[in-house]
């Protein structure tokens, strides 16, 4: 049975899991912030559909709720659990973002379980593989024009990053999306993405001593420096 | 702005400068609904909550005023019995005062929160139920007569929003959305009942609240 948690997002917003999905989906939320980011916009949608039925209640129900409350104790916060050594909770936390960004990148077609390093693998081209596991990996996703998300997996060991993109405004003929290396010198060109806005793991290289990783919208074939102000920014680590 | 950004800068263009940051700006500028303030300067929820996990009785009297309608109309909305609502809604206000602390606004708005905590406890009423017979009837039944219940203006406006972005949604992802939300189904129930794969009543689901979140024009 696939576990894969991304299409969960509908219907966990709804309430519509039992307890057990419930939980486990609420676990894989903090290693993912694609979902996280999601399943917030889809909860206060919920939130919507239940203003919507708001009724007065019984004018007796406000002095019930009243009294009962100098009755009742309060719950003190939350204290944080106490957290891995900050070395483990890196690893961990890369290796969970990976792991996102590969049930991302297979479109949920392939249930790929967290610790299935192997399933994992196998389901991906090698070489993005390569720059997902690298020991300094970081994965930062945005989103921008409303519904896109862009994620860009970065390793300065290996001067390269994966980045994905999905969703972004198809551009007209003649229009691409390029990517772009900026500071602290000039924009130096990583590549053009599909102008269709949503396109498979592109691997690209050159990654240097870049501060921002950047996308426009450049003539087909691109150019040789950016003609337009960014569609989106994400520093880098 | 940093200096990364000066190339770009140099560039002339009609558009306005987009970056993450702006955009981040947007969104906090127009919060969800519910949580503003309202206009005569009275505190927002989230404030109020943070008063009320220290113990503030004033304050949840203002979130009281605040929740009561939303909490009570959603729980009559998904039990369909007037007492057990009053008594779900009765649980719920007083778990908000006892967990006020828990709130956390990096999580989402204070609205949501409460709103989630009355509509699980709602959901968890019809499902230990033996109800079931029942819950389908329920969610399909039209929704009680807004004019004649002389609801509030913001009530009634909400409403007839909701009600247009619903006709917007594919006839499967409004049945599913308003099985699972209004009826208290899980969507292997909901899978069930409309006949169709698991897959199928996720993705329905999932596209369905995104379609209405883009029509709402809800911001997370």
């Amino acid at each position: 049975m696939s576990h894969d948690p991304h299409h969960l997002a509908g219907a966990y917003a709804l309430d519509a899991l039992t307890g057990t999905e419930r939980r486990r989906f609420e676990r894989h939320l903090p290693g993912c912030p694609t979902c996280a980011d999601e399943t917030s916009g889809l909860r206060e949608t919920a939130t919507r559909l239940a203003l919507a039925a708001a009724r007065r209640p019984p004018d007796a129900l406000r002095d019930r709720v009243l009294a009962e409350i100098t009755r009742t104790r309060q719950a003190p916060p939350p204290l944080p659990r106490r957290l891995p050594s900050p070395r483990a909770a890196r690893g961990l936390s890369r290796l969970a973002a990976a792991a996102c960004l590969v049930l991302a990148l297979t479109g949920g077609g392939i249930a790929v379980h967290l610790h299935d390093r192997a399933g994992r693998a196998q389901a991906l081209d090698r070489q993005v593989g390569v720059v997902l596991t690298a020991p300094d990996a970081h994965a930062s996703t945005i989103h921008a024009q409303g519904t896109a998300t862009v994620t860009v997996v970065s390793s300065r060991a290996l001067n390269r990053a994966v980045v994905t993109t999905a969703r972004l405004r198809r551009l007209p003929a003649a229009k691409t999306y390029q990517m772009w290396w900026l500071g602290p010198a000039a924009p130096r060109s990583a590549g053009t993405l599909d102008p269709r806005g949503t396109s498979k793991p592109v691997i690209t290289t050159g990654l240097g001593d870049a501060r921002t990783f950047g996308i426009t919208i450049e003539p087909t074939g691109g150019s040789p420096a950016p003609t337009g102000p960014p569609v989106l920014t994400i520093p880098l680590a | 702005m940093g200096p990364d950004f000066v190339a770009f800068e140099t560039h002339p263009s009609g558009r306005p400068h987009r970056t993450v940051g702006v955009e981040t700006n947007q969104r906090r500028s127009s919060p969800p609904h519910g949580t503003r303030p309202a206009d005569d300067g009275s505190p927002d929820l989230s404030e109020l909550l943070g008063r009320v996990a220290r113990g503030d009785r004033d304050a949840f009297a203002q979130v009281y005023e605040r929740l009561s309608g939303p909490v009570y109309g959603l729980a009559l909305r998904v039990v369909r019995d007037p007492a057990q609502a009053e008594e779900i809604a009765q649980d719920v206000l007083v778990e908000i005062w006892r967990k006020a602390s828990h709130y956390r606004p990096d999580r989402g708005s204070a609205i949501s929160w409460a709103l989630t905590v009355a509509h699980r406890r709602a959901v968890d009423r019809v499902r230990s139920a033996q109800a079931d017979r029942d819950r389908e009837q329920r969610a399909t039944a039209p929704a009680p007569d807004y004019d004649q219940v002389a609801e509030e203006a913001g009530t009634r406006l909400e409403h007839q929003q909701v009600r247009r972005c619903l006709r917007g949604l594919t006839e499967r992802q409004r049945e599913s959305i308003t099985l699972a939300y209004y009826g208290g189904y899980t969507y292997r129930e909901v899978a069930e009942l409309l006949g169709i794969g698991l897959t199928a009543v996720k993705t329905r689901m999932r596209d369905g609240l995104i379609r209405l979140r883009d029509c709402l024009g809800v911001q997370p």
